[in-house]
């Protein structure tokens, strides 16, 4: 039950349940308690007619003249409706034309009070309504007997099974299409959550760092914090990596011109070299560290970016800068290809790949990306020698160069290792089919 | 060569002029971005060396400049951030080539030679003209074979007159490519050095390899030697 719909529909659909039975039941008892009480009346009222035309003998005769019966269905043998009298041992002393078979009563009520109640013969149901009364003849004789009217239940019962019927047939008809309506509103009252899941996931997909659209009071603070949040996060970085440009700037000249000065010839060389030495070393701490420093590495919510554009810019800046020696920088990346990975580590990554590429390589570097099962392949290969036997794992710790003959900042790699590893992705340094040196890389997805 | 450089740090930039010099380079320095710009746009550079984080208008301000008005000297760029980003948009900007503070002195002067002789559609640091040959990266001229003995403003005559073979270079622009901006100048002077290169390398005065054309300046013959730079054409490689 992960889903808010289905826990509010869960939720409805029980309680609409329970107001259904429980309406149904109390509908039914209501009307068959009203039922009941109509019957009670009318039988009441047969009974008072029948008692206003009653007459008893002196030696306890009791005694109903059939045309005086006040309903023609007492006169007509087994029609349903019935009336008798038993006197005080039971026995019965009258009974209606229409009682074939006497009816037999467990409980007989006291003297003035009525009892309404079902008795149950061999066949179909009876209403009866029983009524204890004493019988003083003028001559001063005391009886003492009681009067049934009892009514054929069945059509009773029929009326009441339709009723029920029909009640519970409305009932579940309502319930269902409350069910519905419920569904419907469920969907038009979660549809601003459903556009803000939507928008976050494709934020991802796109070039943007902000939530789009008005949204509900209820979402809209929420909606405004994240897009704070989004676009403070990335004036941070932008905040953070000119500060460290700063300081690079800071050191760096005052740098540059002790390095001239290891070249002044009126030194020893002596003095020069441990110069120049802890020069490069300085150098290089302060690079590796910066360049780790402003990687921005994994982030929620990062916007992907086309991986492409970036190689290609990078192919025709270095273009120049290998103007020289000629190096040719081939991008062979399809424009869908997007990861949600920072411009400023991707321009990092591949810059530095790309240049240790054309500095080791032999004049050809490619450059290759796609994505498979959401996970981001890079490749970049060389025509170079390769990375030799042996020393590809050392090459990814900082500092560490197999080739030093060449000049450079022998950084590259660990840089670019850092900053896989700050998006918990994979680097491996292999051979490619002709020889020359592949960096291959794997970002995860998400 | 007349070479510009734009740096705010004073000592760098006397470094990096005095480096230059000794490489053969008219040099115009300033640190002021203002100055800078002007420079940049008003004088017959052959090579801008532009740091970035200047004050004022910045390295890339001055390079767009440059290049929104129509000037293709060669650019090269000094950074202390070393962030591709920063890098590539210098490049994007303009920029023919970058060079990351700090650095090997001798990585800007080899840099440097090869933009200027990129520029001039040479693709190898020794340009040559019939049997003269100068070689830029060791500063040595040979006519047949033999080294030739240079002074300075003698060797900013011949590099600028080889680097210009086959056109017509004129008095004032030769001054202008050899001297400082402030340099006191003379153009009979040029005629002095000219005079004096044409006894060095051509002391029998057999090949005659320097031309004077009466009234518009002087052209050096391209030589029957191969000019590899030819497949290139003669517009230079200089992106812009």
């Amino acid at each position: 039950m992960n889903s808010l719909r289905a826990r509010l529909l869960a939720a409805t659909a029980v309680l609409l349940l329970a107001f259904i039975v429980l309406t149904g039941v109390a509908l039914e008892t209501a009307v068959s308690e009203r039922a009941d009480q109509a019957e009670h009346d009318r039988l009441q009222g047969l009974s008072y007619a029948l008692l206003g035309s009653a007459e008893i003998t002196d030696d306890g005769g009791f005694k109903l003249a059939p045309r005086v019966l006040p309903e023609s269905d007492l006169t007509r043998p087994d029609s349903g409706l019935y009336a008798l009298v038993l006197d005080e041992d039971g026995e019965t002393v009258w009974r209606s034309p229409s009682l074939l078979d006497p009816i037999e009563l467990d409980t007989v009520p006291a003297v003035g009070e009525w009892q309404f109640m079902r008795v149950y013969p061999e066949q179909g149901t009876l209403i009866t309504l029983s009524f204890g009364f004493r019988w003083v003849t003028d001559a001063g004789k005391d009886y003492r007997y009681t009067l049934v009217v009892a009514e054929d239940a069945s059509t009773f019962v029929k009326q009441m099974q339709r009723f029920r019927g029909v009640l519970w047939a409305l009932l579940s008809a309502s319930a269902l299409v409350l069910l519905v309506v419920e569904l419907l509103i469920l969907r038009w009252g979660l549809a601003p959550l459903r556009r803000l899941a939507r928008n976050l996931a494709t934020l991802q997909a796109h070039e943007k760092r902000r939530i789009e659209g008005r949204y509900p009071d209820e979402i809209q603070p929420l909606v405004s914090n994240l897009n704070t949040m989004l676009s403070n996060d990335q004036a941070r970085l932008t905040r953070y990596r000119n500060a460290l440009g700063d300081l690079a700037h800071s050191l760096k000249t005052p740098m540059a011109v002790l390095r001239g000065l290891a070249e002044d010839e009126r030194l020893e060389e002596n003095q020069r070299r441990p110069l120049r030495n802890q020069l490069a070393r300085m150098n290089d701490i302060l690079d590796y560290q910066l360049q780790k420093a402003a990687a921005a590495g994994k982030r929620s919510l990062t916007a992907s970016i086309a991986i492409a554009p970036i190689a290609e810019k990078l192919g025709r800046a270095l273009t120049k800068v290998y103007a020289e020696s000629g190096t040719r920088f081939r991008v062979h990346i399809a424009p869908e290809v997007k990861a949600p990975i920072d411009e400023g580590d991707l321009t990092e990554l591949l810059g530095t790949l790309m240049d240790n590429a054309a500095k080791y390589g032999n004049g050809e570097v490619d450059v290759r990306a796609e994505t498979r099962d959401g996970d981001l392949h890079l490749q970049i290969d060389d025509n170079g020698q390769g990375f030799g036997d042996g020393s590809t794992e050392r090459l990814l710790e900082r500092g560490v160069r197999a080739d030093t003959s060449r000049e450079g900042q022998g950084l590259g790699l660990a840089v670019a290792a850092e900053i896989v590893r700050s998006y918990t992705g994979e680097i491996t340094l292999t051979h490619c089919e002709q020889g020359g040196a592949r960096v291959a890389i794997v970002l995860p997805a998400g | 060569m007349r070479a510009l450089v734009i740096e705010d740090d004073v000592d760098l930039r006397e470094q990096v002029c005095a480096q230059l010099r000794s490489d053969g380079f008219a040099v115009d320095a300033t640190g002021e971005g203002e100055e800078g710009l002007f420079f940049a746009c008003e004088y017959p550079i052959d090579i801008a060396i532009i740091d970035l984080g200047l004050p004022g208008p910045t390295g890339l301000d001055i390079i767009r400049e440059v290049r929104e008005a129509g000037l293709d000297y060669p650019i090269l760029i000094l950074t202390a951030r070393s962030r591709w980003q920063d890098k590539v948009e210098g490049l994007e900007t303009g920029a023919d080539d970058y060079v990351v503070k700090p650095f090997q002195p001798e990585e800007l002067t080899a840099r440097i030679q090869a933009l200027v002789r990129r520029s001039r559609g040479w693709a190898q640091p020794k340009l040559e003209s019939g049997d003269i040959v100068l070689d830029t990266a060791r500063q040595e001229v040979f006519v047949a074979d033999e080294p030739v003995e240079l002074t300075a403003y003698e060797y900013r005559v011949l590099e600028h007159l080889m680097l210009h073979a086959g056109e017509v270079v004129s008095k004032t622009a030769l001054t202008e490519h050899i001297y400082e901006e402030n340099a006191e100048r003379d153009s009979n002077v040029i005629e002095v050095f000219v005079r004096r290169l044409r006894a060095k390398l051509d002391p029998e005065g057999a090949r005659k390899p320097i031309e004077t054309l009466r009234g518009r300046g002087y052209r050096l013959s391209r030589g029957l030697s191969s000019r590899e730079a030819d497949t290139a054409g003669s517009t230079g490689a200089t992106d812009s």
